[in-house]
């Protein structure tokens, strides 16, 4: 690259154990074919790691990874990529979270950082023109929103993503948060950072990012502000987020008693009615640095035991969802608590709300008895034991161990059967319910490394859009008349578009541009390809840009071939083939197609991941990517690797 | 009298920060908040969003106390600006200003701000939520305040952490 027009052009590594750093400039080659964040991440992943290695070993490293669209004018582009070995489920995977420090790190300098190493002491890591690592044995201990104001107030402005006690105890279910509102990392990446020793990363700078043609640049720029502009649902999006959603949600999307039943559509707009939330808890809405579509909250308890608790949630579908209606506790200020304390601990609400709901049903059942849960009744707990449970999670203490890593081997450390009442995928939280709506999302949680990921989201998400709609949308994003064809020629196959959808998010990871549907919508990859184009001078047409988010893909699953992973983990959830009783009376929630035209079988399902594999060019009968497909990708290294390993 | 002024409703403004970014794109055909002459905060710093810029005073007293006459007004516009060429840096501009919103740019030295873009201001443009608007100054604007105003004043707590913070 001669000049580093987009990129700041910088890779770094950086040693815990030595202290040693590395700098590296961004191989031209490099940017052309996998542009930039989720893209290089794994390629980095790939090149510089070894398999088989333990995820909370110092071998494991933590990829951090922005994009040439870090820190630019091309709205809702501060996303931060995070790659690593994660524990659960120990495959290779992104984790991706807002707030400012994508940005943070364009300004400090910087494209890709690997960590790598182990710290003698804790410490945390400050990334300016110069890395260093710093002592942070007085921050060690203290929960994670303290950890990211007292770094907040030493370097201002800056980005910040921390840790809390739950990661520094090696806890599975933990996660980091980047500046209080954007979490990533759910299945341990906060353990991972813990076992490193490291319980916070700070990028700070001012540096400017070049731009190769500022006239053509601003010309694309122009049109799409404005329509964004004039976007009528903006203002909605931005009172109430994901919320906005609700009406999809409301409808048998919201199980409870450890997914055996469901809500009635009455009893949720009784009790979550967001104009409640709107008027007595939420204060402000807080955005991502250079997004309008502002999602995340700032809420407040005014009145009640909880009065005067303060706090940022990234929307508040996660109070309701995932401890509210899941573990029926109606009154919004314990929710709030629940989420409040989860954040500060630096645990995934979702995945402690699972836990703790999966506890309860064991406990109903008689596999888990008071003498398991050290004397706390869950027949049906106060929320004065729902936090205690959450206190001992954090702390793996006692009840706490055992529940610590997540759900799978939450069952398998209880026995007696529990195992069957797991609900999860991959051994992480699943959260959409293939029984209420098999869309690309839906089934995407049974082929992403890591459960559910917004990945294969897109205009399917609620249901019942029409055909017309989709193929207008996948020509948006690049599919071909001939894969149009195949994904409608029975039906809709939502394996077939869910490779389409990961493409284009694999893209919008790499660039970035968030993933949310609000702003996603405004793009489409002529767009994409002229931003790109114009910012860093870098020739790709729209087919070459979308072929760099299929390279992406492909190299994550080689590089969980390489693990030992394969077909044999994509696993659909059991309980989704078991018929249950709608909340509204609708009657029996089959697993159905997405037009809910036809029941799907055990068999049926199977073809769907044929599908998809066909679909990637991948084995059908392994899911690996063929050496053809990984050919014709260029990825002629992972290739020949995948072939020594496969002895194929 | 201004003739058309800058001015942002303060309940469509979400601080983005493209204000930022499209101020220091269009003055130096980079991105980089440090060289914008518009500031965006929000929580933590504020505890609702908010831009800040240059008001283009009347009496301005960065005006009167430049040494080298570097800042005067542009009778286009009406904004006060700055000759490059003529600032020597000295930041006495910064120091008198009430509301702070005269900064030195980073990499060259010399004092930045507002000049309203030649009577086009870019982070008007934009501006996604529509919250920065360049209006004529005969058609107040003081009702977005008074009602804003308001509404933070009914609720104490929130001024309270405003004064805190600030």
């Amino acid at each position: 690259m001669k000049d580093p027009c987009g990129y700041a052009d910088n890779i770094c590594t950086i040693n815990l154990t030595t202290g040693e750093v590395i700098r590296e400039k961004l191989d031209d080659d490099l940017a052309r074919e996998l542009i930039g964040g989720f893209g290089i991440n794994n390629y980095l992943a790939w090149e510089r790691f070894p398999s088989n290695l333990d995820p909370l070993s110092p071998e494991n490293g933590i990829i951090l990874g922005a994009g040439p669209f870090s820190g630019t004018l091309v709205p809702s582009n501060s996303r931060i990529m995070a790659t690593t070995k994660f524990p659960v489920p120990g495959q290779w995977a992104s984790a991706s979270g807002g707030g400012n420090l994508a940005y943070a790190l364009k300004q400090a300098g910087y494209d890709h950082v690997i960590i790598t190493g182990k710290a003698e002491r804790p410490v945390y890591l400050r990334l300016a023109e110069e890395v260093e690592i710093l002592p942070a044995e007085d921050l060690w201990g203290r929960d994670l929103y303290e950890t990211t104001e007292v770094l907040w107030r030493l370097y201002s402005p800056s980005g910040v993503m921390a840790i809390g006690p739950a990661g520094e105890n090696l806890v599975k279910t933990s996660l980091t948060i980047v500046d209080k509102v954007g979490s990533l990392g759910k299945g341990g990446l906060g353990a991972v950072m813990g076992s490193k020793n490291l319980k916070a990363i700070v990028a700070t700078g001012a540096r400017s990012i070049k731009v190769y043609d500022p006239t053509r640049f601003r010309k694309v720029l122009e049109p799409l502000v404005q329509r964004m502009r004039e976007d009528h649902i903006r203002e909605w999006w931005t009172r109430e987020g994901h919320m906005t959603g609700w009406f999809v949600y409301v409808n048998n999307r919201v199980p409870y008693a450890n997914w055996s039943k469901y809500h009635t559509a009455e009893k949720l707009e009784k009790l979550y009615d967001p104009d409640f939330y709107l008027k007595k808890v939420k204060k402000a809405s807080v955005s991502c640095m250079g997004c309008a579509y502002a999602d995340k909250h700032k809420i407040e308890i005014s009145e009640g035991p909880y009065a005067g608790l303060s706090t940022v949630i990234s929307h508040y579908l996660g109070p309701v969802l995932y401890v509210g209606a899941r573990l029926d506790i109606a009154d919004y200020a314990e929710q709030i608590k629940f989420c409040d304390m989860c954040n500060r601990y630096g645990l995934d609400q979702q995945a402690v709300g699972g836990l703790i709901n999966f506890a309860i049903h064991l406990y109903q059942e008689g596999i888990l008895t008071r003498a398991d849960t050290d004397g706390l009744d869950l027949s049906s707990p106060k929320f004065e034991t729902v936090q205690k449970l959450i206190e001992k999670i954090a702390f793996r203490e006692g009840f706490g161990e055992v529940l610590a890593d997540g759900v799978l081997s939450a069952a398998r450390k209880i026995g007696g059967g529990a195992e069957d009442y797991a609900v999860h995928s991959k051994g992480l939280e699943f959260l959409i319910d293939g029984r209420c709506i098999l869309n690309p999302e839906a089934f995407g949680q049974v082929i992403n490394p890591r459960g559910h990921q917004i990945a294969t989201e897109s205009i399917t998400m609620g249901p019942g859009t029409t055909p017309e709609a989709i193929r207008r949308f996948n020509q948006r994003i690049g599919v071909t008349p001939q894969a149009q064809e195949r994904i409608f020629a029975d039906g809709f196959d939502v394996a077939r578009e869910a490779r389409y959808v990961e493409d284009w998010w694999a893209l919008a990871s790499s660039l970035p541009v968030c993933f949310i549907h609000p702003v996603i919508r405004f793009f489409n990859l002529e767009i994409m390809s002229e931003l790109y184009v114009s910012l860093t001078g870098i020739d790709l047409s729209p087919q070459e840009l979308i072929r760099t988010g299929e390279r992406g893909v492909n190299l994550q699953r080689a590089l969980n071939v390489r693990e030992g992973f394969s077909r044999h983990e994509d696993v659909f959830p059991e309980v989704w083939f078991q018929p249950l009783p709608a909340g509204d009376g609708s009657g029996i929630l089959k697993l159905m197609d997405y037009y809910k035209t036809r029941e799907l079988s055990r068999e049926d399902v199977q073809k769907l991941l044929d599908n998809y594999y066909q679909e990637r060019g991948w084995e059908v009968d392994s899911g690996i990517p063929s050496e053809e497909k990984l050919q014709e990708l260029g990825l002629h290294q992972v290739s020949a690797a995948l072939n020594k390993i496969l002895t194929r | 009298m201004l003739e058309k002024i800058l001015v942002v409703e303060p309940d469509k403004c979400v601080a983005c920060r493209n204000c930022e970014l499209a101020c220091s794109f269009k003055h130096g055909g980079e991105f980089n908040p440090m060289r914008s002459r518009i500031r965006s905060f929000n929580y933590p710093v504020t505890p609702f969003p908010i831009s800040i810029t240059c008001l283009q005073c009347e009496d301005a007293v960065c005006e009167g106390i430049c040494p080298t006459w570097a800042i005067f007004r542009d009778l286009a516009t009406g904004a006060i600006v700055i000759d490059k060429e003529r600032c020597e840096g000295c930041e006495m501009c910064m120091q008198v200003c009430p509301f702070g919103n005269i900064r030195l740019d980073p990499l060259e030295d010399v004092a930045i701000k507002c000049d309203l873009c030649g009577g086009d201001p870019e982070c008007v443009k934009f501006c996604i939520t529509g919250a920065l608007q360049y209006v004529e100054a005969k058609d107040s604007v003081r009702f977005w305040w008074r009602d804003f105003v308001e509404k933070v004043q009914t609720n104490k707590e929130n001024l309270l952490v405003a004064k805190e913070r600030l």
